[in-house]
């Protein structure tokens, strides 16, 4: 009687990791380390869906990937969450979006798409997504509308095209986006910190997007934390930022396409199966105590260390190898004394 | 089933109330003494209900999980909902402004379905909440 739930309200699902594209940054765990094959089907999924809403406070779903466009029962399973009462969101690179996909995804009541738009022309799209699908993209973003599904565009900064961020909100709100996600580059191996911003280019393209959103009163959300020691994202009055919340409140943990936990989608870690463990349990393991205490030694006596956190604890394990190392985005610029 | 019971503790509690009631105003007709007691009985349990509902109220909302992120990852609102409103010959402006400029990267299919959705949204259509998690 009056068992406490665990205080967590969203939740990322990976339904599947195939995925039509093949991003050279891309973060997903299963593509940097051995891991399990894919084995839930519809009614595992729906079994996952029950267990959170008994053991936690689901209020918002995400469907992920790999390319959750390409797992077959997507429309269902987005169905089911909203007859659940929670609201469901598609992260999506586009390019399978056409008229019956966008039509499904209204008629499932799924509320907002999340669709990955680095980039606001065909040459620069290519170059850094290393596909042709600029066009099927844009297509399929008009599908949404004419559907009436919600979106947002997603910006992955890297040094390609962080200049190049601006000129993507404007793009954004030309294709009828209610919004823009800036994530800078997070990376997970440390083959990736190639592609990682420069402190300058993102203290530049955050600068233009800045005013942008006060011109235009465009939403834009900095969604992948930037510890202030490196930027201070405070000063851009327009954009929304926040620090990592580390696995407490405020967390979305992953499920992925074998029914394992994880504490967030960047974190490679299995916590165990939530077909097989309850929630609670999984929360209660080890990894979890770690991933939340873990603080950078030159964090610290930082006077920001209570807000920042030492950045992304995730990142900093797989660049570096430990939770306690700096997120990549310090250790690689400012480096220690 | 919790939730279910903590509802039903308050409707003990509002039952509790009119049988005090009715009790103290037999008692007051009639000075019946038993009247009275019962009546101070039930008066007397009606905190005690009011404190179990109060705690199995403060329980259901209390964190399980200790709530150790200070912000969201993502931010729960991309902001400006306050300036959602009617459309402005500023925002006109703007929108003709955007079409001038991307309509040429987007293919004549697009910019079609897009002229009949998204060219007639006004501000005020455009809710302002975005959230999700990648």
């Amino acid at each position: 009687m009056f068992r406490r739930k665990a205080d967590l309200s969203s939740f990322v699902l990976e339904l599947t990791p195939d995925c039509n594209q093949g991003c050279a940054w891309c973060y997903n765990a299963w593509r940097h380390q051995p891991y399990p094959a894919p084995s839930l089907g519809l009614a595992d999924w729906k079994k996952i869906i029950l267990k959170l809403k008994r053991q936690a406070r689901p209020r918002q779903i995400a469907l992920s990937g790999g390319e959750p466009l390409l797992w077959p029962a997507v429309f269902d399973l987005a169905a089911f969450i909203r007859e659940q009462g929670m609201s469901v969101n598609l992260l999506t690179n586009g390019a399978l979006l056409d008229a019956g996909a966008a039509g499904r995804l209204a008629a499932a009541g799924v509320s907002m798409a999340q669709v990955t738009l680095p980039a606001a022309d065909r040459a620069l799209y290519a170059r850094v997504k290393g596909s042709d699908d600029f066009d099927a993209v844009t297509a399929g973003i008009a599908e949404l509308k004419v559907s009436g599904v919600p979106f947002s565009t997603v910006f992955v900064a890297t040094r390609d095209n962080v200049s190049g961020a601006a000129e993507a909100a404007g793009f954004s709100l030309f294709l009828g986006a209610r919004g823009l996600l800036f994530n800078r580059l997070n990376p997970a191996r440390r083959e990736h910190l190639e592609f990682m911003p420069a402190p300058e280019q993102l203290e530049k393209a955050l600068s233009e997007l800045d005013a942008f959103s006060g011109k235009y009163k465009f939403p834009v959300a900095a969604s992948v934390p930037v510890p202030p020691c490196v930027l201070d994202l405070s000063r851009y009055k327009n954009i929304r930022s926040g620090s990592c919340p580390r696995g407490g409140k405020g967390s979305y943990y992953t499920v992925d396409f074998s029914g394992n936990l994880r504490v967030c989608n960047h974190s490679p870690e299995l916590l165990g199966s939530l077909l097989r463990s309850d929630l609670p349990e999984l929360l209660a393991h080890p990894y979890v105590a770690r991933f939340r205490t873990a603080l950078p030694e030159r964090c610290r006596d930082c006077a920001r260390a209570a807000d920042c956190r030492g950045g992304c604890p995730a990142a900093a394990e797989a660049v570096y190898g430990s939770l306690s190392a700096p997120d990549p985005f310090v250790g690689e610029n400012l480096p220690a004394a | 089933m919790d939730w279910l019971i903590l509802w039903g503790i308050l409707a003990a509690y509002l039952v509790c109330i009119g049988f005090s009631a009715v009790y103290l105003r037999r008692f007051a007709k009639t000075r019946d003494k038993r009247a009275l007691w019962k009546g101070l009985a039930l008066l007397l349990g009606l905190p005690g209900l009011l404190a179990l509902w109060v705690a199995g109220w403060v329980l259901l909302h209390s964190e399980d999980y200790d709530p150790g992120g200070v912000m969201c990852y993502m931010p729960a609102s991309l902001g400006h909902s306050e300036q959602a409103g009617p459309e402005t010959e500023e925002d006109r402006m703007q929108r003709a402004e955007l079409q001038e400029k991307y309509s040429d990267r987007v293919s004549t299919e697009t910019f079609r379905k897009l002229s009949g959705t998204v060219f007639t949204d006004t501000p005020a259509d455009v809710k302002k909440t975005v959230s999700g998690g990648n």
